[in-house]
C-alpha cells in the first residue's frame, strides 16, 4: 500500500474540522437533493443525493477515525490510513454515481459494472491510493466537462457556481495526487477541497435567499 | 405564455388551477385555465395521480383535488426549481 494521502501531522486538527464541516455541507445537500426529487422526479436530483450522501460518509469516516486516534489503541499513522482507505472507497462511490447521473440512460446494470470496476481497480491495485485517486480525478473531469457543456449549451448563469466548485475539487484532487512524499502539495489540496464545498455551501444558501 | 413550458411547470400550473378553484376542479376548468391540448392534459392528470399530487373525487362527474403532497410541490416549486437550476440537475 503506497504512502500517499496521508495527512502530516502538523495539519491534524485543522483536517478533522475541515472533514466535518464538508460531511456537514455535502450532508445537507444530500438530503435537498433527495426533497427535491421526491417533488420532481428527476432522475439527475435522485442520484445526485446519493452522489453526496457518499460524500457526506467519505467524510466523517476519516473525521471519526482521526478522533478515535486519541483514545484509541493504535498509532496515529494507523488510524489516518485506516480513514484515508475508507475515504478513497466511499469517494469513489460517490463520483462514480455523479459520472452516471451525467450519462442520459437509465441502466442500473451500466451503474453496477462502473461501481465494480473503478473499486476493484482501488481495492487490488498495488498502490491503492495512486490509482484510487487517478480513478476519482478522471471522474471528476468528466463531470466537470458535462456541467461546463450544459453551462455553454443552456446559459443557465445560474448553474456557474456549481461548475466552479466541480472546477475545484477537481484541482484539489490532482493535488493529492501529487501529495506522494509532498505534504504541502496534501495541505493545497485540503484547502483546494475546502473551497470548492465553500462554493457548494453559498449556492445551497442562495437557493433558500429571495 | 411565450415560452414552451418545462413538464414541472405545466404540473406547477394544474396543481396552481386546482388549488385556486377552492374546492375540486373539473377536467374542463383545468384545460381551460392551463391551456393544454386535452391529450396532454390527460397524460399530466394521470402523472400527477401517479405521484400522489393530486386525487380524484366524484362519482357521477370526474374532479380533482389537490393531497398533502401536491401542496407541498405548489408551496416548494420555487424552491424546487432554484435548487435544480443552481445544482445543475
Amino acid at each position: 500500500m503506497s504512502h500517499i494521502l496521508l495527512s502530516p501531522e502538523w495539519l491534524f486538527g485543522y483536517n478533522v474540522v475541515f472533514k466535518l464541516v464538508i460531511a456537514f455541507i455535502t450532508a445537507a445537500v444530500s438530503y435537498y437533493a433527495l426533497k427535491m426529487y421526491r417533488l420532481s422526479g428527476r432522475r439527475r436530483s435522485k442520484l445526485f443525493s446519493i452522489a453526496f450522501g457518499f460524500f457526506s460518509l467519505s467524510y466523517l469516516a476519516p473525521a471519526l477515525f482521526s478522533l478515535n486516534s486519541f483514545s484509541g489503541p493504535f498509532n496515529f499513522t494507523v488510524y489516518n490510513l485506516i480513514g484515508a482507505y475508507f475515504h478513497t472507497f466511499l469517494f469513489i462511490l460517490g463520483t462514480a454515481t455523479l459520472t452516471y447521473m451525467t450519462f442520459d440512460i437509465e441502466s442500473p446494470r451500466i451503474y453496477g459494472l462502473l461501481i465494480l470496476i473503478t473499486l476493484a481497480s482501488f481495492v487490488l491495485s498495488g498502490m491503492n491510493f495512486y490509482l484510487g485517486y487517478a480513478i476519482i480525478s478522471i471522474m471528476l473531469f468528466y463531470v466537470l466537462f458535462d456541467y461546463l457543456l450544459e453551462f455553454i449549451e443552456k446559459k443557465s448563469p445560474k448553474s456557474l457556481m456549481i461548475s466552479i466548485a466541480f472546477g475545484f475539487l477537481f484541482i484539489s484532487h490532482i493535488h493529492f495526487l501529487l501529495a506522494v512524499n509532498h505534504e504541502l502539495f496534501f495541505a493545497i489540496g485540503n484547502i483546494l477541497e475546502l473551497v470548492a464545498y465553500l462554493l457548494v455551501l453559498i449556492n445551497l444558501i442562495m437557493v433558500f435567499s429571495k | 405564455m411565450n415560452k414552451k413550458r418545462n413538464p414541472l411547470e405545466i404540473m406547477y400550473d394544474i396543481l396552481d388551477t386546482i388549488n385556486k378553484k377552492r374546492g375540486p376542479a373539473n377536467p374542463t376548468h383545468i384545460l381551460y385555465k392551463s391551456n393544454l391540448s386535452y391529450k396532454m392534459l390527460k397524460d399530466y392528470i394521470n402523472e400527477l395521480l401517479e405521484k400522489d399530487f393530486i386525487k380524484e373525487e366524484g362519482d357521477k362527474k370526474r374532479v380533482y383535488s389537490l393531497t398533502k403532497k401536491g401542496k407541498e410541490y405548489l408551496s416548494n416549486y420555487h424552491i424546487m426549481t432554484n435548487f435544480l437550476d443552481r445544482f445543475g440537475l
